[in-house]
C-alpha cells in the first residue's frame, strides 16, 4: 500500500517549518522499523505520532534526536541538515516515557543539568521559571524516587525545555501512569509546550491522547506514514481502512463502487423492530453501545439510549444512509 | 478510598523463630566476642604495641587499603564500562577472562611476580608495599568490574541519552551520569576489596608488609594469647565499620536504581584503531594478572617432575586437592543451607526479620583473622559447656572449622539469594497461597527455584573464595589437615616457589571453573530479571 501522505499545513512554507525529515528509513536486519518516512513541522506546533506498538514511532523519534542512526534520508531543523550531528549537540529536547530522571541529583540539579553554558544565577533563576512553568516549585530539593509518577514526568518536562530546545520529542510520557492523573497531566504538558511556543512531536499509543491534544495527528503503521492532518480530518476522512479503524470505532460497509463506507456510530439510527439483530450491547454511561448484524451479513457498530433499549437478540432495523460518507480502499 | 494490602498473613511459628534466631546467634557469635572484647583491654599488650609495631602496622594497613581500593576502583569500574559501553572483538571472551584474575590467590600472582621480577628480570627492591598492592590490585579488581558492569548493564540507555539530548557527550555523560549512578555498586565491590586487603596476610608476608592482619597472626603464633589477639583484630572490625559507614552516610538520601529502563544500551561500535586499543589492554591485563602466573606455575610444575619427585608431589597434590574440596563442599552445604533458611525465614518476619538477618551477614563485614580469633573462643566456649555431648571437642575440629568459615562466609549465600528472591513477584507468592499451598510449598516450588541461579551463583562465588581462603584455615586446621592454600603459604613462607607451584595451579584451575560457572549464572539471572 502506497497511498501518498497528506501534509496540508504549511508545507511550502519554510520559514514556518521547524523541522523537516525526508525519506528517514532504518531497517534491523530485514525488517524495515521506518520506512521512508518525510513530514514536516511548524513552529509553535504539536503533532502527535500515533500508532500500534511496534510500529516504530518511537525508533523514528530517537532518530530526529540523534539517539540511532538511520539508514536513509536526512533531518533538518529550522532548515540546517543536522543528519550526522550527534545528540548533544542538535538542542533537541526529550522527555522518555520513565525512569530517566537522574536518580543521584535533587529535582532542582536534574533541571540544572543542561545548563551548564549559563552563570551560576542565570541557572539558578532559570530552574525556578522551570519549576514554576510546571508548578513544582515546592520539591526542588528532593530526589526523583520521593516524587509520584505524574511529579516525575514534569520534571522530566522541565529538565528537556530549560536549555530552550529548537523542538521536543515526548515518548509515551504517561503511559506508565493512572488514567486520572494521565488526562490532567496531559492538558497541563500542551499547555506548557504551546505557552513556551516549542515546536513539539508527542508519541502515544492511546488515539484519545493523540486526537485531543494533538494540532495535527500522524498516523504510523509498520513504519509507514498513513497520514499527517488535522484531527477532524484524520477522523472524519481517514486516507485508508487502517487509519479509519484506528483513530475511533469504525464499520465498514461495501458500497456500490467496490470501496468501503466508513461509519461512525453517530451515522446509524437504530430502531426497534425489523429484520436486524442485536448480537451485543454495552453499558456506556449516557449511551449504550450496540453492535448490529444487518441482513446483508455486515455488521455495524450503533450507539443508542440507555434507558428503555434493545436488548441482546432483539430485532431491529440500522439505518445508514451511505451516500454522504467518506470512503476507504478495500485491500489493506 | 485506598487500602493497604498487608503482606501475606504467615503464623508466626514457633519453631521458625527458634531456628532463625537461633541460627541468627551462632552465625553471629563469633564477631560478637570479638567486639566485646575490646570492655577489658590488655592495657600490657597495647602500650608495648604502641611503643613498638603498632603505629607502623597501622600506617601500612591504611597505605595499602587505599592504594588497592583505589587501584581496583579504577581498573573495574574503567574494564567494565568498557566491556558494556563499546562493541569489539571477542567481547564476551574477554569479559569472562577479564573475572578470572578472582580465581587467581594475591599470594600466588605475588610470588610469581617476586620471582618473575628478581630473576629474569634482575629487578631490585621488589619486596615493597607498592608491588604488593599491585598484586592484590589485579587480582582483586573483578570485585569491582563484576558489581560495576552489572550495574552499568541494569542502568539501561535512557538516562544516558537524556544526558546526550542535555548537551553532553558520550565521555561527558559516563562521568556525570553512568559512574555516579553506579555509585552503590561502586562501594559494594570496593568493600569487598577492603575486606580482602584487611583479610589477607599471604600476599602481606611475601613481600614483608606488615599490616593488622599480619600483627593478629604474629600474636597469635608468637604468645598464643588470644585475647590480645582479638583486641588487635578489633582494630579492623572499627575501621572497616568506619569505612563503610562514611560512604553511606555521603550518599544521603540519593537513590540511585532508577527502574530499570526497558531497552539495553546498545554498545557503541568503534574505530579499527580503538577497537584494537581496548583490546590490547583487556589482554594486558590478562597476561599480567592471569596468564604470566599459569606460564610460569606450569613451568616450575614441570621442573618438579623432571627432577624425579613427580611421585610425592603427584600424592601430595591428591591429599591436598581433596582436603580443599571436602573443606569447600562441606562449607558450601552450611552456607547456601544456612543462607536460604535465612533469607526464607527473614523475609516473612518484617523489620525485626531484616535486623536479625543482618546481624548474620556481620561475618563478611570481618576480616578473616578476626573471624578465626572469635570462632576459636566461641568453639572453645561451647566445649566448656559440652554442646556437643560424649567429649567431642570442637577446637581444632573439621566441624570448628566449618563452622568459622561458615560465620564469615554465610553472608556471600545469604545475600545472593536473598536477591534472587527479590524477584518473585508477591502476586506469585499470593497467587500459590490462594491455591491453597502452605508456606512451605510455597518456598520449595515458587520461591527456591525462581531464585535458583542465584543459588548457583553464590556457590560459584563461595567456591572461588573458599579455594584461596588462608588465615581460618590456617589458625583453626585440625592437626595433619593441609589444604592447597595452606601448602602454598608453607611452601612460600620458606621461599620454595617450585615447591607452591603444582597446588597454586590445581587452586587457579578450581578457580577458572567457578568464575566460568559464576558468570553464566549472573547474566542467565539478568536475563530471568528482565
Amino acid at each position: 500500500m502506497n497511498s501518498p501522505v497528506t501534509d496540508r499545513v504549511n508545507d511550502h512554507v519554510n520559514d514556518h517549518v521547524a523541522l523537516r525529515v525526508e525519506g528517514l528509513s532504518k531497517s534491523l536486519g530485514t525488517r524495515r522499523i521506518v520506512d521512508d518516512v518525510s513530514f514536516t513541522l511548524s513552529r509553535g506546533e504539536l503533532i502527535t505520532l500515533v500508532g500500534p506498538s511496534g510500529c516504530g514511532k518511537s525508533t523514528l523519534l530517537r532518530m530526529i534526536a540523534g539517539l540511532e542512526p538511520n539508514d536513509a534520508g536526512r533531518v533538518f531543523v529550522d532548515d540546517h541538515d543536522i543528519t550526522s550531528t550527534p545528540p548533544e549537540r542538535r538542542h533537541i529536547g526529550v522527555v522518555f516515557q520513565e525512569g530517566s530522571l537522574f536518580g543521584h541529583l535533587r529535582v532542582d540539579q536534574n533541571i540544572a543539568f543542561g545548563l551548564k553554558h549559563l552563570s551560576r544565577s542565570d541557572r539558578t533563576s532559570r530552574v525556578e521559571a522551570m519549576l514554576e512553568l510546571v508548578q513544582l516549585s515546592g520539591v526542588a530539593r528532593r530526589f526523583p524516587h520521593q516524587l509520584s509518577g505524574g511529579e516525575q514526568q514534569r520534571v522530566a518536562l522541565a529538565r528537556a525545555l530549560a536549555p530552550e530546545p529548537r523542538l521536543m520529542l515526548l515518548d509515551e510520557p504517561f503511559a506508565s501512569l493512572d488514567e486520572v492523573l494521565r488526562d490532567d497531566l496531559r492538558q497541563q504538558v500542551a499547555e506548557v509546550l504551546r505557552s513556551t511556543h516549542t515546536p513539539s512531536i508527542l508519541v502515544t499509543h492511546d488515539r484519545h491522547e493523540a486526537l485531543t491534544l494533538g494540532d495535527r495527528v500522524a498516523v504510523m503503521r509498520d513504519g509507514r506514514l498513513q497520514q499527517v492532518d488535522t484531527p477532524e480530518v484524520v477522523y472524519d476522512r481517514p486516507s485508508n481502512r487502517f487509519v479509519a479503524g484506528f483513530v475511533g470505532v469504525a464499520s465498514f460497509v461495501p458500497v456500490a463502487d467496490g470501496s468501503l463506507a466508513v461509519v461512525r456510530p453517530h451515522h446509524v439510527t437504530l430502531t426497534a423492530g425489523g429484520d436486524d439483530r442485536v448480537v451485543s450491547c454495552e453499558f456506556a454511561g449516557a449511551t449504550r453501545r450496540y453492535t448490529v448484524r444487518r441482513t446483508d451479513g455486515s455488521t455495524v457498530v450503533a450507539d443508542g439510549p440507555t434507558a428503555g433499549g434493545l436488548s441482546m437478540g432483539d430485532a431491529c432495523t440500522a439505518t445508514v444512509v451511505t451516500d454522504r460518507l467518506h470512503c476507504v480502499a478495500v485491500d489493506d | 478510598m485506598t487500602v493497604t494490602l498487608p503482606s501475606i498473613a504467615t503464623r508466626r511459628s514457633l519453631p521458625g523463630w527458634a531456628t532463625f534466631v537461633a541460627l541468627t546467634a551462632l552465625v553471629a557469635s563469633p564477631v560478637i566476642v570479638v567486639v566485646s572484647s575490646i570492655v577489658d583491654p590488655t592495657e600490657s599488650m597495647w602500650s608495648e604495641l604502641w611503643a613498638t609495631r603498632l603505629p607502623g602496622m597501622i600506617r601500612d594497613t591504611i597505605t595499602l587499603a587505599l592504594t588497592v581500593v583505589g587501584g581496583s576502583l579504577v581498573l573495574g569500574t574503567g574494564l567494565a564500562w568498557l566491556v558494556t559501553a563499546y562493541d569489539f572483538p571477542a567481547r564476551r571472551v574477554i569479559t569472562w577472562l577479564l573475572v578470572t584474575p578472582l580465581a587467581v590467590p594475591g599470594y600466588v600472582a605475588g610470588f610469581v611476580w617476586l620471582d618473575t621480577l628478581s630473576g629474569p628480570l634482575g629487578a631490585r627492591g621488589v619486596r615493597s608495599i607498592w608491588l604488593c598492592a599491585a598484586a592484590l590490585v589485579v587480582t582483586l579488581y573483578p570485585y569491582v568490574f563484576l558489581f560495576a558492569r552489572a550495574s552499568f548493564k541494569a542502568q539501561g540507555a535512557d538516562a544516558r541519552d537524556a544526558a546526550r539530548t542535555l548537551g553532553v557527550g558520550p565521555t561527558r555523560a559516563f562521568f556525570r551520569v553512568a559512574l555516579p549512578m553506579a555509585r552503590p555498586a561502586l562501594a559494594a565491590g570496593s568493600a569487598l576489596v577492603l575486606m580482602e586487603v584487611l583479610t589477607d596476610i599471604g600476599t602481606v608476608r611475601l613481600f614483608n608488609v606488615s599490616t593488622v592482619a599480619d600483627g593478629v597472626m604474629r600474636v597469635w603464633f608468637g604468645t598464643g594469647d588470644r585475647g590480645a589477639a582479638a583486641e588487635l583484630a578489633c582494630l579492623l572490625v572499627v575501621s572497616a565499620a568506619t569505612l563503610i559507614a562514611l560512604e553511606r552516610g555521603l550518599r544521603r538520601g540519593a537513590r540511585f536504581s532508577t527502574r530499570p529502563s526497558e531497552r539495553p544500551s546498545s554498545p557503541i561500535v568503534l574505530r579499527r584503531g580503538t577497537r584494537f586499543g581496548i583490546v590490547g589492554l583487556c589482554v594486558a591485563v590478562i597476561a599480567v594478572a592471569v596468564a604470566v602466573p599459569i606460564v610460569r606455575l606450569t613451568d616450575w610444575a614441570l621442573d618438579a617432575r623432571r627432577s624425579g619427585n613427580a611421585q610425592t608431589v603427584a600424592g601430595g597434590v591428591w591429599h591436598h586437592t581433596s582436603s580443599s574440596l571436602t573443606l569447600v563442599i562441606a562449607t558450601c552445604v552450611v552456607c547456601v543451607g544456612g543462607g536460604i533458611t535465612i533469607a526464607l525465614l527473614a523475609r516473612r518476619r518484617g523489620s525485626l526479620g531484616r535486623l536479625l538477618s543482618r546481624l548474620a551477614s556481620l561475618g563478611y563485614a570481618m576480616p578473616g583473622p578476626v573471624v578465626a580469633v572469635g570462632a576459636l573462643i566461641t568453639l572453645a566456649a561451647f566445649d566448656r559447656i559440652g554442646l556437643v555431648p560424649n567429649g567431642v571437642v570442637l577446637v581444632g575440629s573439621f566441624a570448628g572449622l566449618v563452622f568459622a568459615l561458615s560465620t564469615r562466609f554465610m553472608a556471600v549465600a545469604f545475600q545472593g539469594i536473598d536477591a534472587g528472591l527479590d524477584r518473585v513477584a508477591p502476586s506469585a507468592v499470593a497467587s500459590a497461597r490462594t491455591l491453597g499451598a502452605r508456606a512451605s510449598r510455597v518456598a520449595w516450588s515458587v520461591e527456591l527455584p525462581a531464585a535458583r541461579t542465584s543459588v548457583v551463583a553464590a556457590t560459584a562465588l563461595l567456591t572461588v573464595d573458599l579455594m584461596k581462603e588462608l588465615p581460618i584455615t590456617l589458625l583453626l586446621r585440625p592437626f595433619g589437615f593441609d589444604s592447597l592454600s595452606v601448602w602454598v603459604w608453607q611452601a612460600t613462607s620458606e621461599s620454595l616457589w617450585e615447591q607452591a607451584a603444582v597446588p597454586s595451579l590445581v587452586m587457579v584451575a578450581v578457580g577458572m571453573l567457578a568464575v566460568g560457572a559464576l558468570l553464566a549464572a549472573l547474566d542467565r539471572g539478568a536475563e530471568v530479571a528482565s
